[in-house]
């Protein structure tokens, strides 16, 4: 493979995604983790979904929803004077919804499993709830939101169908390694699709030992 | 003087409590079996649980009063906990766990006033240790230290010696028995160890299951 190109993007977009994803999925998982009423499952279903959607569905859904004739892709080309559809934007879109879910589910099961009673005594000796949730709650569920972060850059790194949907496939454009990786297998060139494919999986065995060893190591 | 007047009905799934007493300065050991509610009313008082009947006050400071609709937020009571298992926080010093106790913007000052309360109570050497390597013992006398920090009106503590050794035990009640007279502090002290009943209480408010039955000197 001669051309890095749709490598560089892809670290970048998922990069860009998986900082995105982390504090908004962080903030729902804590809501979501707090929250006691039986609309927080319903909202959980619902940002989960992402995880069981075929992934091109999921990308149908956001081109109906940020596509140029959308309110929401109106209102982007408005105010920034260009789509956000069949852009790396676009892919950035969809590589976050793509991860969003991974983050949210290790971040709230992580906030869930916090002890109360350390929650409690923070509340007690004085401290407001925003602080208990940033001396507290969130240093002690570290680890697993840090696992949720890493997965979900993984995911975003390796997101084909939301992206293909959403950002298209124009070469030097918005062609992500995935992406790259489905076009050299449809030319022929299985020297470009086998290095895409090492250097993907090389990738997410990185990142899944680093989940295994550093964020799922016992303290 | 000071004193704590409670009566309340608390109630989580399957089980409630009517408690009922009033305490001044010293240490009330709130005694009786398992599943009688003692914790119950502790976590009433702290504010972590609503009754759902009743009044808790101290002094003019009402902290929970259900027919009026009122019920003071636990970090507006200014009360000092201690747990059986210390709930410190693990990622920060004992000093650290101590000064974000203190009442006030300055953290140099907090951490000063933390280094003093730690020495207080034996534990200056451990004010950078890492909290958790530190004995059953030693986290109690963090947790003493981190209660009376915020200046409390009140102690509460739950069982607060109950996974300690004998000598750490006798040390530590010791301590409290101090720093209670000391700074005129109500102490509510949740416990199923006589030695501490013996050793500690000022004053006995006695649990049969889902209600307070007496008090005594």
């Amino acid at each position: 493979m001669n051309d890095w190109f749709p490598l560089w993007l892809s670290l970048r977009v998922s990069l860009i995604a998986t900082m995105v994803a982390g504090v908004v999925g962080v903030a729902l998982a804590y809501l979501l983790a707090k929250w006691r009423s039986r609309w927080a499952s319903v909202v959980e279903a619902l940002v989960t979904l992402p995880i069981v959607l075929p992934p091109t569905v999921l990308g149908y859904y956001l081109l109906t929803l940020l596509g140029t004739r959308s309110a929401l892709g109106g209102a982007w080309q408005s105010a920034f004077g260009s789509p956000l559809v069949f852009t790396e934007s676009g892919a950035v879109v969809a590589a976050t919804v793509s991860a969003l879910p991974f983050v949210i589910r290790a971040a709230r099961a992580a906030i869930s499993n916090v002890d109360t009673r350390v929650e409690e005594s923070a509340r007690v000796m004085g401290l407001s709830e925003w602080s208990v949730a940033r001396v507290v709650t969130l240093p002690l569920a570290a680890r697993g939101i840090g696992a949720g972060v890493a997965l979900g850059f993984a995911r975003a790194l390796g997101d084909f169908g939301a992206t293909v949907m959403v950002a298209g496939n124009i070469p030097g454009q918005t062609q992500t390694l995935p992406v790259a990786v489905y076009d050299a297998v449809q030319a022929g060139d299985d020297a470009a699709a086998r290095t895409g494919s090492l250097v993907l999986g090389a990738i997410a065995i990185v990142v899944l030992v680093l989940v295994t060893q550093v964020f799922g190591r016992r303290r | 003087m000071s004193a704590l007047h409670v009566d309340v009905r608390v109630e989580v799934p399957g089980f409630g409590v009517d408690a009922s007493f009033s305490v001044g300065p010293g240490i009330t050991v709130l005694s009786g079996p398992s599943g009688s509610g003692k914790s119950l009313t502790l976590a009433a008082v702290a504010g972590t649980l609503r009754p759902v009947r009743g009044v808790i006050r101290v002094d003019d400071v009402v902290f929970a009063d259900v027919e009026h609709g009122v019920h003071l937020r636990s970090q507006d009571r200014r009360l000092g906990v201690v747990y059986q298992h210390a709930a410190l926080l693990d990622h920060r010093s004992p000093r650290d766990n101590v000064a974000l106790a203190v009442r006030d913007d300055d953290m140099a000052t907090r951490r000063a006033v933390a280094l003093e309360l730690l020495g207080r109570v034996g534990a200056g050497a451990l004010a950078s240790a890492k909290t958790r390597s530190l004995s059953g013992g030693e986290r109690q006398r963090v947790a003493l230290a981190r209660a009376i920090a915020g200046n409390p009106r009140m102690l509460l503590l739950d069982e607060p010696f109950s996974s300690l050794d004998a000598p750490s035990r006798a040390e530590l009640r010791t301590l409290l028995k101090v720093l209670v007279v000391e700074h005129q502090l109500i102490a509510l002290v949740v416990t199923h160890d006589q030695a501490d009943v013996d050793a500690l209480a000022d004053r006995v408010v006695v649990y049969e299951p889902g209600r307070t039955v007496s008090a005594s000197e």
